[in-house]
């Protein structure tokens, strides 16, 4: 048949244009000939909220945030924005990127939820998911920081500690005072402060523990222990929100500024018995003691996760010369002593401009004069520009716009609705209908979303698309979305639709949860600082593991569409045979193509081409897996069923390759033990077992037994 | 022949797929057994054996029913070595072996050649050769360690778990002769006569497998890094380890037994520490001042002057001490103009710090302590008379063995040299120790435990040791030696940068690298170590790969061209 032949068979037969026949025909009605685009209108819309997301970020509110949470911080061996550094903090204390400020009381009052505190200590709960009519008030990252940085008392009331574990919260004397939502609690900083020394013996003793033997109990108080140093820490990276520390960071450099100048004379009198001021001796400690506790790194902990917020001054020379503001302040007050003691003089203090511009933010932040604020702001970035620093702007400015636009998260949307369309799909009758088509249409967009995302990431970072645990999870899922795509283009029948939506959901949900723990652009390690091989071997392996995944799924639509659904024809199940057999022939090849590759990394790094670590072994699990489902299916030991249920146990095989392996504690691809990814691994074989004994139950007593009895299949 | 059942159970799917199963249970319990074996073990017991055997089984399970909540004890590595092994599952080489012959016995019984059958025959080929080239890797290739400090030249590697008792003696200005005594054999053989030896025979009284010479200053400086430190400053129990180590030094004849050496601590407990207030407040301004500091040195002078003027400059004990120093503070309070109210609070802080220094110096506690230490150590005695070495470590302690790869273990072992039947002395070795001068057969002979060699033939130099960290973390960003490398032959030398990815191959020998953790960096104090592999088959496994990469490719590409045309046709 000519292309031009089968491109006419799709399109629905052209309507007779008798008035009887339209009359008859409800099809042929003018409602219906606009009916039948609505796959197109919902396209459309999908596509209006992807380009609503593409809008450069504005402040809402008068006070500029936007502006500020493009500024560049280091952390983690990278520059960033602000923004992230909010995001991350934010997403590994509350597992969320903002902060509801508005709930429910225990009687149903709605309103501020500070507010409503103090009238209800018990009972509070986040809004539910019934009450579409509320929208509940919220913080963005960057002004949660702002609000931490600045005007800290008012950030401890903020609900934002998860507390995952029941029995936590009454240990703490804190059972039913957080905010409720589904179950989990939120605590503020301040209901947890007189915890604090208890938190940190136990999470102290934990931590001896080997992470695979700590119960939810223990897991919960060390991820909450975790949380409160992480928010304790970024409390005092800016100012000395230390307590009893009165004033900010302005008030303080102005201090300094008033007393340091003739300071080291007095410091030589006072060494010399000399009549001197102690007074403004004692004044110079007591500011600078906080500061110099900001500036003491002297706990392995502290030296290994600097927050560096201070740039370079002559970033041309000296791009690395970043520094923590503690010691800013500190280097600057040194050297103008150092300075006045070597000619004897008295010298204005003088401190880094950045101190400065952030010492004026805050002094507007505290005073509600967002116009200062939005000042300070403009000029510290013209400071920046001038001081040759408008690359890392550019580069930070990207990775806000990124941050904003959210493209996996935009994604994962659209394949949730998708994968909805495509379940429709199957309960219509007819061929071909519009849920079907309005599937393929949104599968096909979030497909250019996550493309647009990875390909977003490349260029922020400079390299291939698969660096870390992450982002293997977003490009396995991609993986899996184009071939899945490919084959409902092919064939038109949901199945594909299916299959990428729902990979393409899970894998981008576990990218999430991946996302909760760290830094997604982490810097990479010296041994695998290799964009060659990342760009090779991690590609490759990373599609033959989305490729067995794809196998996986196919064959799952085909037992359990075949047990509990009427649908399955002979010719769908033996089409969708020929298509798991035919994706298991593509993971076959690059599974074992990928591990070849990375047996050539590990000869070029460590000397050997085959070491037997737990992470080749995973691979090399995989490849024997392909290898037996097509000798079982070329010596005819199974047939279709049987394939099926051997693909469904390659998902099994490639999740432990993929995941499970990493969380032993052995060898060299060791990212440690995850309770909750572990827990999760072990469902998610059980229920790939559960169907894989769904599809071992003789065909009468499936669903569509009775269409595939014949011919199909005999024996699996 | 094609015709028996034999053959055709050898030729046939079934048996593919049942060792390929087999396979995978084998690699999964080969990985999960990884943490209580250790790699090399488990690789030994499971990939690289015909039979595995219930004990390596057994760490394979616990391993993995840990996963699932329950918390088994480890196998030790007694258990894991030496308990009795029953072969109950088929091991690599057996399935490796049997998956090699139902493959070619399959390609004899039934091939015919097609172009269609190019991809799978290929695959095939390449298969073949990773499993032989495997096979080859293992016994033929040889791994080391180089170990180089900047301007360090060496031309050997060393091996990472076995040693040797080297004899070492000069023959001319030039060279040496060398020989050795492997460390198996010293640890298996009571009695070693061979003839490399000529007439040097050696009887083994004791052999540790990992173990640490300790005598009476190792224990004490053993006991000092346990003692905590406050911001630098040595801790009362550390500064009295200097002490005892002074005394222990001054002992003879020195202690032989445990006994001996808690009756030590304990004389060193009864001595009568009383010194001048001088003397006293010397130490403490050496301690807490390092001598220099303006206000310690005005603060001890007042005190000084207190203490002469109420006629006490001792000699003083330490509660003596720092109950003069209280009194101080009792006097300064109630002077007729006392400082104001700052002022006192901080001489008082002072005052009282430089009473519970010397109040600290009072024994009993560090006595108690350190007994206590010496006893957990359950130390053994070496056995040894002669030497350097036996007579600094009367002892040795025993630590467990280690199976895991990043840590070696080191060996100690005493030895009676029995020269032309005349017994020269029982000696300590030990690998942590350096060589120790023996005069054998008129000889000066240098004998050391050390880790095996591996001669190359090259000498290399390390000129710059480069390693960079992300800023604000401890990520290791690049680890680069430049290196010079000079042919043993007298070829012309190059210089050579070596880092991560970035080995260099020479004649066979190829240097890599090593990552060290920032851990490692520190205890290796700007040394640089390369792991050296010696593998004369390394490019099998490349051409292995490439061929059943060609294989594969053809035969998708075959389907799928199929597939398509299909699709066009249909």
């Amino acid at each position: 048949m000519s292309q031009k032949k089968k491109k006419q068979s799709r399109k629905p037969a052209k309507p007779d244009n008798s008035p009887a026949e339209k009359r008859e025909n409800p099809e042929d009605s003018p409602q219906h000939n606009v009916l039948r685009h609505w796959p197109w209108a919902f396209f459309a819309l999908a596509l209006l909220y992807v380009i609503g997301g593409l809008m450069p970020p504005k402040s809402r509110v008068e006070l500029d945030h936007v502006e500020w949470g493009k500024f560049p911080v280091l952390k983690g061996g990278r520059t960033k924005p602000v923004d992230s550094l909010a995001r991350n903090t934010l997403r590994k204390i509350s597992h969320r990127e903002v902060v509801p400020l508005e709930g429910n009381a225990p009687n149903g009052e709605w309103g501020n939820l500070i507010e409503l505190k103090e009238k209800h200590p018990e009972g509070m709960y986040y809004r539910r998911w019934y009450q579409f009519g509320k929208r509940p008030k919220k913080l963005q990252a960057t002004q949660w920081l702002l609000e931490l940085f600045y005007q800290p008392e008012i950030a401890d009331q903020r609900f934002i500690f998860r507390v995952d574990h029941p029995d936590l919260a009454g240990e703490l004397n804190l059972n039913r005072k957080g905010i409720d939502l589904s179950g989990i609690q939120f605590f503020s900083f301040r209901q947890l402060q007189p915890s604090l020394g208890l938190l940190s013996e136990k999470s102290g003793k934990i931590s001896q523990k080997n992470p695979m033997q700590r119960d939810p109990h223990e897991n919960a108080t060390y991820k909450l222990a975790e949380a409160l140093h992480t928010y304790m820490k970024m409390r005092v990276s800016l100012q000395a929100n230390f307590p009893n520390i009165e004033g900010g960071l302005k008030d303080h450099l102005d201090a300094l500024k008033e007393v340091v100048p003739n300071a080291a004379e007095e410091s030589r009198k006072a060494s010399a018995g000399e009549e001197h001021n102690q007074d403004q001796l004692k004044r110079i400690e007591s500011i600078m003691r906080p500061y110099a506790a900001m500036a003491d790194d002297s706990s392995p902990r502290e030296k290994s996760d600097k927050i560096m917020i201070v740039p370079p001054m002559e970033a041309n020379k000296n791009p690395d010369d970043w520094h923590k503001v503690g010691e800013s302040v500190l280097n600057s007050v040194r050297s103008n002593m150092q300075a006045e003691a070597e000619d004897n003089s008295t010298r204005a203090l003088t401190f880094h401009p950045a101190l400065e511009f952030y010492g004026r933010m805050g002094a507007a932040f505290t005073s509600n004069n967002p116009k200062s604020f939005n000042a300070a702001v403009v000029d510290y970035k013209e400071w920046l520009h001038k001081n040759h620093l408008g690359p890392e702007l550019a580069k930070v400015d990207k990775e806000h716009y990124f941050n904003h636009f959210g493209p996996f998260g935009k994604s994962k949307r659209l394949y949730v609705i998708a994968l909805v369309l495509a379940c429709l799909s199957w309960l219509s009758i007819k061929k071909g209908n519009g849920a079907g088509s309005a599937a393929f249409y949104l599968v096909g967009l979030a497909f250019v979303i996550h493309t647009t995302g990875i390909m977003f990431r490349m260029w922020l970072e400079g390299r291939p698309p698969v660096t870390n645990l992450y982002s293997s999870a977003i490009f396995v899922g991609w993986g899996a979305v184009i071939l899945g795509w490919l084959l409902e283009r092919m064939y038109r029948n949901g199945i594909g639709s299916f299959v990428a939506s729902i990979i393409g959901f899970c894998t981008l949900l576990i990218a999430d949860k991946l996302a909760m723990e760290k830094d997604t652009m982490e810097m990479m390690r010296a041994v695998l600082d290799t964009n060659f091989w990342l760009a090779t071997h991690v590609v490759i392996i990373s599609l033959g593991y989305a490729a067995t995944f794809l196998a996986g799924f196919l064959a799952i639509v085909y037992i359990l569409r075949g047990t509990l659904t009427k649908s399955m024809s002979q010719e769908i199940g033996q089409s969708l045979c020929k298509l798991i057999y035919g994706t298991v022939c593509f993971a076959t090849l690059f599974s074992f193509v990928g591990t070849v590759l990375g047996g050539i990394w590990a000869d070029q790094s460590w000397g050997r081409f085959w070491g037997w670590d737990a992470k080749e072994n995973g691979a090399l699990l995989i490849v024997i897996w392909n290898a037996i489902i097509l000798h079982c299916r070329w010596g005819g030991f199974v047939k279709d069923r049987g394939l099926a249920a051997l693909a469904i146990v390659g998902n099994i095989v490639t999740a432990w390759s993929w995941f499970g392996v990493n969380m032993l504690g052995i060898g060299l691809h060791s990212y440690g033990f995850m309770g909750a990814a572990f827990n999760a691994l072990k469902w998610f074989a059980i229920s790939q077992l559960v169907i894989v004994a769904a599809g071992c139950l003789p065909l009468q007593y499936w669903a569509s037994g009775k269409q595939l009895t014949g011919k199909t299949d005999s024996a699996a | 022949m094609r015709n028996t059942k034999l053959f055709k159970a050898l030729t046939s799917l079934k048996l593919t797929v049942t060792t390929l199963s087999l396979s995978m249970v084998v690699v999964f319990l080969g990985t999960m057994a990884q943490e209580n074996m250790g790699l090399k073990m488990a690789v030994d017991r499971y990939f690289k054996s015909f039979f595995i055997d219930h004990i390596a089984i057994e760490a394979a399970w616990n391993k993995t029913t840990q996963l699932f909540g329950s918390q088994p004890d480890p196998l030790t590595p007694e258990e894991l070595r030496n308990a009795k092994r029953w072969p109950v599952f088929p091991g690599g080489y057996l399935l490796g072996t049997v998956l090699l012959v139902n493959l070619l016995s399959a390609y004899y019984a039934r091939f015919k050649w097609t172009w269609s059958k190019l991809g799978i025959l290929a695959t095939h080929v390449g298969i073949v050769m990773l499993l032989v080239g495997q096979l080859l890797t293992d016994l033929l290739s040889v791994e080391s360690f180089l170990s180089l400090r900047v301007g360090d030249r060496k031309n050997y590697s060393e091996s990472f778990d076995y040693t040797e008792l080297a004899f070492v003696s000069s023959l001319n200005s030039k060279s040496n002769q060398v020989m050795s005594v492997p460390g198996w054999k010293l640890r298996q053989d009571k009695k070693i006569a061979d003839p490399t030896l000529g007439n040097l025979e050696l009887k083994v009284n004791q052999y540790w497998v990992n173990g640490v010479p300790q005598g009476p200053r190792s224990l004490a400086d053993a006991f000092k890094m346990r003692q905590p430190s406050h911001h630098g400053e040595d801790s009362p129990a550390a500064m009295a380890v200097d002490e005892f180590k002074a005394f222990a030094r001054d002992q003879d004849p020195p202690p032989r037994t445990v006994k001996d050496l808690k009756a030590l601590i304990d004389d060193f407990g009864r001595v009568d520490r009383r010194l001048t207030a001088a003397e006293w407040l010397g130490i403490y301004q050496n301690q807490r001042g390092q001598g220099g500091d303006f206000v310690i040195r005005m603060i001890t002078g007042q005190i000084a002057e207190f203490i002469a003027t109420r006629g006490k400059e001792g000699p003083l004990t330490p509660r003596e001490m720092a109950n003069e120093c209280r009194r101080f503070v009792e006097a300064l309070k109630h002077r007729e103009n006392p400082p104001d109210e700052n002022v006192l609070r901080n001489l008082t802080s002072l005052i009282n710090d430089v009473a519970a220094f010397c109040q600290q110096r009072d024994m009993t506690r560090f006595v108690r302590d350190f007994s206590a230490f010496v006893e957990d150590k359950k130390l053994q005695p070496s056995g040894a008379d002669s030497g350097l070495i036996a007579k600094r470590y009367p002892w040795v302690e025993e630590s467990p063995e280690s199976l895991s790869m990043d840590s070696r273990n080191l060996p100690v072992t005493s030895v009676e040299l029995v020269d032309n039947g005349k017994s020269l002395g029982t000696y300590l070795f030990s690998a942590r120790m350096i060589s120790q001068e023996i005069e054998i057969g008129g000889k000066d002979t240098k004998v050391s435990l050390r880790p095996k060699r591996h001669y190359h033939n090259l000498y290399m130099t390390l000129i710059k040791l480069q390693f960079e960290k992300y800023r604000g973390t401890d990520i290791p960003k690049n680890f680069e030696s430049r290196t010079l490398v000079e042919p043993s032959n007298g070829g012309a030398s190059r210089v050579v940068d070596i880092y991560m990815n970035h080995p260099l191959r020479y004649e066979g020998d190829t240097f890599y690298q090593y990552q060290m953790d920032s851990d490692q960096m520190r205890q290796a104090s700007r040394s640089s170590a390369f792991q050296v592999v010696e593998n004369p088959n390394w490019l099998t496994p490349y051409l292995g790969c490439l061929i059943v990469a060609f294989g594969l490719v053809y035969q998708f590409m075959a389907h799928l061209v199929g597939f398509v045309k299909k699709r066009k046709a249909a």
